[in-house]
């Protein structure tokens, strides 16, 4: 169901009640909202309502590690007599708060993890136990571009509900049957703050910079594979990944077993395309040694082949990248290069 | 009779082979009794040990680990000893500085001909350790739920002793 | 003179290596693209030299990229006195040869955090402003006070009881997630195989979990250990803000007081790790 049809009346929540209603879902289901740690916050199981912390543009690592956890056991084994079994399922579960960019991110993974013949089955069950929350976004921070790819800052139809910030109050989109529930007892929202709502969404955002124009780049920057420009754009790049962990679309992952005796576990975790060895072969053989290589397959990966597999593109302009990058790389640069590169070489 | 169980430490000690592991070798020979909570480990040299190997043995569950090598100035390779003790000093000093137990890991000098000082050592560390109690901080657990646990380890599964009869 | 003042100087002297083709490649640092930071670049043409900046933001340390690049030919390389340390201790493991070097230093009165208010923490704690070795030095060769509040955390930390120092260190491993942006910004972390990347055995599991991730940060600050230039490229690089330096500065004082060595002050001298004295400090060991 996409729900973007208002279906269901918009409600309302005043800011200084947040905490008591978030209290009164953990009576019944585990709460995931951004939480406070020293200087930023991150996406963390609530203990009590008053734990959530809004304070901040969005949190430091992107939803994702919900349903696609940075260590997930896939089952537990018995190597010696081969039985295996999975681990209980996470449980009933509310995504508080969640970013624009952040929902832009799990579309992204959901097209990717539940589409075509193979269905991750690990990925759709925490996706199906959870309710998702979002939180407009109205003033956008100093490394957005989420205006390139045509994100809505103020509804979202991955989201069940969505919380729209007034002044002291929350204007909440009800998108689902799911999300009903968990509103319903709170008021309808007034004809003012709808109009209020309105004119939010109305206000012009300061972006620092214009949107980039991606729609003919992407259809053309896999023809300059051999370029000269991956190596140039990419020699800082000192190969850890700290961008890939950040970001909201990257799904790169990793299995392997822990045993101890005959019992041990089956684990996912993350990997990432960016470290050295990501394609080191068992022959010894690397195809990407280089930095350039890198960068060329993470930018055409998110920009082109995920685009021509899935119909998205597997970015959503939130900038994290460009925060935690250690070198100061910074995905909007490169692709602002790659563009003039694209234009000088076609004219030739 | 007492009808408390003990606690018995698990300690991993990596023994030198020329000094050490020897010294271990005559208080067997010499029947000098001493706990049998060490699980010994035989390196060719006391510098073989990385502090690595030290956090692995307390990440599998060993309470203490025990680093024994030749007295300085006898080390078969020469120096080998001497870079140890500045390695395992700076590592001991950091461990108790991240807020680990005093006596977790232990070092020592132990000889070729030391049998009974080997006992001893051993002795001591093993109460020692005892004292400390289980150690926690650093233990790698798999968190396996218990009906889960008791699902992959029941005897009805463990059919090696028929694989033995039939034998 | 401040920082800023040394740019141009910087600015003149890059121009000049390379037109004379002393060195085949400057390192240096340019613009960032964010205000309170700036980038590593890497200028091969004289006309390039315009784009090197050098101000309060200069936090990377790169001497990282000097084994990548050292078959380009002679390097210069512009390099904070703390980052001179690490190019001393390469220079003393023969991952680059001197005369292979142009280092371009000068007096530093230390670099702010992203927030562009605090010093960098390494910074607060350090009280050398002069670079070991250089070729060309910026400004006066004068001890400079770092300028600026920065946030003492280790005398906080020192004050508190052994399970209270773990439970803050836990909390900072369990804010890592793994990326190993450390070890790949810290200079002395060069080694082809990396011992969290070795598979038989696996001596670190992957993933984020606590005692996995504690291994690898004790284990890698005490293979740094004599070896640590004290440059703080690691705790910079973390995008969590792991305090990294909770176990570095540690290290590297307790082998000031033991060993009486300061790592990177001397490239004939072998780190402290890698000597030893007959009467070493011994009382530790039964």
């Amino acid at each position: 169901m996409t729900g973007t049809e208002k279906i269901m009346k918009q409600r309302v929540l005043e800011k200084k009640k947040l905490p008591e209603f978030l209290d009164e879902i953990l009576k019944t289901r585990a709460v995931i909202a951004p939480v406070k740690e020293e200087d930023h916050s991150v996406y963390s199981p609530l203990k009590k309502g008053a734990d959530v912390c809004l304070d901040f543009l969005r949190p430091m690592k992107s939803a994702k590690e919900v349903f696609f956890p940075q260590n997930e056991v896939m089952f537990y084994f018995n190597q010696r007599t081969q039985k295996m079994v999975e681990p209980p399922p996470a449980g009933e579960t509310l995504l508080f708060g969640v970013t624009p960019c952040d929902l832009a991110g799990i579309a992204a993974q959901d097209k990717l993890f539940s589409s075509g013949e193979f269905k991750d089955s690990y990925y759709l069950r925490r996706r199906k136990q959870t309710i998702i929350a979002g939180m407009g976004c109205p003033e956008p921070g100093e490394t957005c571009f989420c205006h390139s790819f045509g994100i809505d800052r103020f509804s979202s139809a991955v989201a069940d509900l969505f919380f729209n910030p007034l002044e002291d109050r929350f204007v909440i989109d009800v998108n689902t049957q799911n999300g009903e529930e968990l509103v319903k007892n709170l008021p309808e929202a007034s004809e003012k703050e709808l109009e209020e709502l309105k004119k939010l969404k109305g206000e012009i955002p300061q972006f620092s910079m214009e949107p980039i124009p991606l729609e003919d780049m992407v259809k053309v920057v896999g023809e300059h594979f051999d370029s000269p420009v991956w190596d140039e754009v990419a020699m800082r790049c000192i190969g850890c990944a700290a961008c890939t962990f950040v970001c909201p679309t990257c799904h790169c992952f990793d299995i392997t077993d822990e045993t101890r005796k005959d019992v041990g576990r089956r684990m996912r975790t993350w990997d990432g395309c960016m470290f050295p060895k990501f394609t080191l072969h068992a022959s010894g053989h690397n195809p990407r040694t280089q930095a350039g290589q890198r960068m060329r397959q993470r930018v055409l990966h998110k920009f082109s082949y995920f685009n021509d597999n899935q119909g998205i593109i597997s970015c959503t302009g939130c900038g994290r990248c460009v925060e935690v990058c250690p070198v100061n790389l910074d995905i909007r640069d490169i692709l602002k290069r790659l563009s003039e590169y694209i234009l000088e070489t076609s004219d030739k | 009779m007492s009808e408390e169980t003990k606690f018995e430490p698990k300690i991993v000690a990596f023994l030198c082979n020329w000094c050490s592991y020897a010294g271990a070798d005559l208080a067997g020979i010499g029947r000098y009794q001493y706990p049998p909570n060490i699980r010994v480990i035989r390196v060719p040299c006391s510098s073989r040990v990385d502090p690595l190997y030290i956090l692995k043995a307390l990440q599998n569950g060993a309470d203490g680990v025990l680093v024994s090598g030749c007295h300085p100035g006898d080390c078969h390779y020469i120096e080998g000893n001497y870079y140890a003790r500045r390695k395992f000093a700076v590592l001991k000093k950091l461990l108790e500085y991240l807020g680990f137990e005093e006596g977790r890991v232990q070092f020592s000098w132990v000889s070729a001909a030391e049998g009974e000082r080997f006992s001893q050592v051993v002795k001591e560390v093993t109460e020692s350790v005892r004292k400390l109690g289980p150690a926690k901080k650093m233990v790698k657990h798999f968190d396996i739920p218990g009906d889960i646990l008791e699902e992959l380890t029941t005897p009805e599964q463990d059919d090696s002793k028929e694989q033995a009869a039939k034998q | 003179m401040k920082m800023k003042d040394y740019q141009e100087e910087i600015r003149k002297k890059a121009a000049e290596l390379l037109e004379s083709g002393e060195v085949a490649m400057v390192i240096g640092y340019g613009a960032g693209s964010l205000p309170h930071r700036t980038m590593p670049i890497f200028i091969e043409k004289p006309d390039q030299a315009e784009k090197l900046v050098l101000n309060e933001f200069c936090n990377n340390n790169l001497s990282v990229y000097l084994s990548r690049l050292k078959d380009l030919g002679k390097l210069a390389i512009v390099a904070k006195p703390c980052d001179v340390r690490t190019i001393v201790g390469l220079i003393n493991e023969k991952q680059i040869e001197r005369d292979q070097l142009h280092i371009i230093s000068f007096s530093c009165s230390g670099v702010k955090d992203k927030d562009g208010e605090h010093l960098s923490p390494v910074c607060g704690h350090c009280e050398i402003s002069l670079p070991p070795i250089y070729d060309t030095l910026i400004g006066e060769e004068k001890q400079l006070e770092k300028k600026g509040e920065f946030i003492d955390r280790y005398a906080e930390f020192d004050a508190l009881s052994p399970q209270e120092r773990w439970d803050v260190i836990k909390g900072e491993m369990e804010k890592c997630i793994r990326c190993y942006a450390c070890r790949n910004a810290c200079p002395m972390c060069y080694c082809e195989e990396c011992f969290v990347e070795r598979s038989l055995p696996k001596w670190v599991g992957e993933g984020s979990e606590l005692t996995d991730t504690m291994i690898f940060h004790i284990v890698r600050a005490l293979h740094a250990a004599g070896r640590c230039g004290e440059c703080g490229a690691c705790e910079r690089a973390c995008p969590m803000g792991v305090k990294l330096g909770l176990l570095t500065n540690r290290i590297n004082a307790d082998i000031l007081e033991l060993f009486q060595h300061k790592a990177g002050t001397d490239p004939e001298k072998p780190g402290a790790m890698a000597t030893f004295e007959l009467e070493d400090y011994n009382d530790f060991i039964k």
